[in-house]
């Protein structure tokens, strides 16, 4: 039985974000606050009080709701930890869209909040529950690089071209977030110092997990024919001045991962832009956004996706 | 224990490892004579007895099940939803062939860099496994490869024992 979904039955009316980063002086208590109190501030009037009930969504820095009630002194309202892998943040959004267009609740509250680093590892870190040794553990680049080889080899492109699609890809997003004050990385790069960086597989250093992964999507959600998302690529057609801007926010490469985080800052640049706040990033009237959400690894992921408009469609 | 009475045989049958030449501080560090500087990342943790032993027919036998092909065994079909109907099937014999595959430098690993691979094994069935005697530019795709079981590595008093791949040579 297909659902009736819940289009034009919910709307966004403020949001906060932080600055992302290693914040090695804040603690999730002081991002969790930080960011509800933009949040309220960004809704003229509005009083934290008249919020129903909340979702959080982190992976690793809490359990239960009580890691958001307990900085925020939230008392006698529900308080809800969703996780869902890196799809977490964009978890917590649906369950709190759902909640509303069920009548249940008035307004609600959807947070997504990480301290991915708070040591002295490197890259993500996913304790695995006890287990029978059988699991095979690779680390997040390796899992998403798998992607590469793959890609290359189906659609007879060579490895010299794979590795201009992904300098493009890295080159394009780091751009955008040179015009972004709430990245974490915030520097321009040259295409030639991506192309020439160390390496994990066949990937330098600035691409990471998310560089052939982003490569991939361009297909899988329809915007590239299958097998022609490199030529787009290499086209400019998803780059900020393109056809269909992907990432003007300057993405995970510009963010990186705070699991709990991105898929709620993925639709908080979707709300700088339709309210013109986007700055240099700024859109000429765009109408609808899309929020694409991969929590997993190719092979076993879940996939959320959003589309959210700057009024009622039609 | 079934997986191992059944299955075992194929142990002593397999061919020696074919690595000639190691070099001194790896052989060390293989003998648990030499402690080399971890990566940053969490130690390995050990696996635990009671999911060892649940998994018996996977960790040691290399056991899938048959509706269409699992890999490991599984209650569930992923094709028809049927539960608790499918065949085992021991696949440690099994050839296969690398689907995909990346070097991973920074995972732990006590033969780094670590060879992440997605095998498609004739008969049906992918996994990923480790790919072990293989230097990273002596794999690519189409690569064929069998099963060789190894120790992985020691964690807090406990060996964790399981399967590798390999590349075949003269098929």
């Amino acid at each position: 039985m297909a659902s009736d979904g819940i289009r034009d039955q919910v709307a966004i009316v403020g949001m906060g974000c932080t600055k992302f980063g290693e914040h090695w002086d804040r603690s999730i208590d002081d991002l969790l606050i930080d960011a509800v109190d933009e949040c309220v501030a960004s809704v003229p009037g509005f009083e934290r009080k008249q919020v129903d009930a909340y979702w959080l969504g982190t992976m690793g820095s809490g359990t239960s709701g009580l890691t958001l009630s307990r900085p925020l002194k939230i008392d006698y309202k529900p308080v809800t930890r969703v996780e869902n892998y890196c799809a977490t943040g964009s978890e917590a959004f649906r369950n709190a869209c759902y909640a509303v267009a069920s009548g249940a609740y008035d307004c609600v509250m959807a947070v997504g909040g990480e301290k991915l680093k708070d040591s002295g590892y490197s890259g993500l870190v996913v304790p695995p529950p006890i287990n029978d040794g059988t699991a095979s553990e690779p680390t997040a680049p390796a899992m998403f690089s798998l992607l590469a080889p793959a890609y290359v080899k189906k659609y007879g492109i060579s490895d010299e071209q794979l590795k201009e699609v992904m300098t493009r890809i890295a080159w394009k997003n780091h751009r955008n977030g040179a015009l972004n004050e709430r990245a974490q990385f915030r520097s321009e790069v040259a295409k030639e110092t991506i192309a020439r960086s160390p390496i994990v597989g066949s990937l330098g250093i600035f691409d990471c997990c998310f560089t052939p992964t982003e490569l991939v999507l361009m297909e899988d959600l329809g915007f590239s024919e299958r097998g022609q998302g490199w030529q787009d690529v290499l086209d400019g057609v998803f780059d900020l001045d393109g056809e269909l801007p992907v990432n003007p926010d300057g993405g995970l490469k510009s963010f990186g991962h705070p699991i709990g985080a991105s898929g709620l800052r993925m639709l908080f640049e979707c709300w700088l832009q339709f309210r013109g706040e986007a700055g240099e990033r700024q859109l000429s009237d765009p109408q609808i956004g899309l929020t694409h959400n991969l929590g997993g690894q190719p092979g076993a992921c879940v996939s959320f996706v959003s589309i959210v408009g700057a009024g009622r469609d039609g | 224990m079934d997986g191992i009475v059944s299955y075992g045989v194929y142990l002593s049958t397999s061919r020696a490892c074919s690595i000639r030449d190691v070099d001194y501080a790896t052989y060390l560090t293989w003998r648990g004579t030499l402690q080399r500087e971890p990566p940053r990342r969490p130690d390995p943790i050990r696996p635990e007895a009671p999911p060892a032993a649940r998994a018996t027919r996977w960790k040691y036998a290399f056991v899938g099940s048959r509706c269409r092909v699992h890999v490991p065994l599984q209650r569930v079909c992923s094709g028809c939803g049927a539960v608790d109907q499918m065949d085992p099937k021991p696949m440690a014999d099994k050839l296969g062939t690398v689907a995909t595959f990346t070097v991973d430098r920074l995972a732990f690993s006590l033969s780094p860099s670590v060879i992440t691979t997605v095998i498609d094994f004739d008969g049906g069935g992918r996994a990923s496994c480790e790919l072990t005697e293989c230097t990273p530019d002596q794999v690519s795709v189409g690569t064929r490869v069998e099963l060789t079981f190894r120790r992985m590595y020691g964690a807090q008093g406990v060996h964790n024992y399981f399967w590798k791949a390999r590349p075949i040579h003269g098929e």
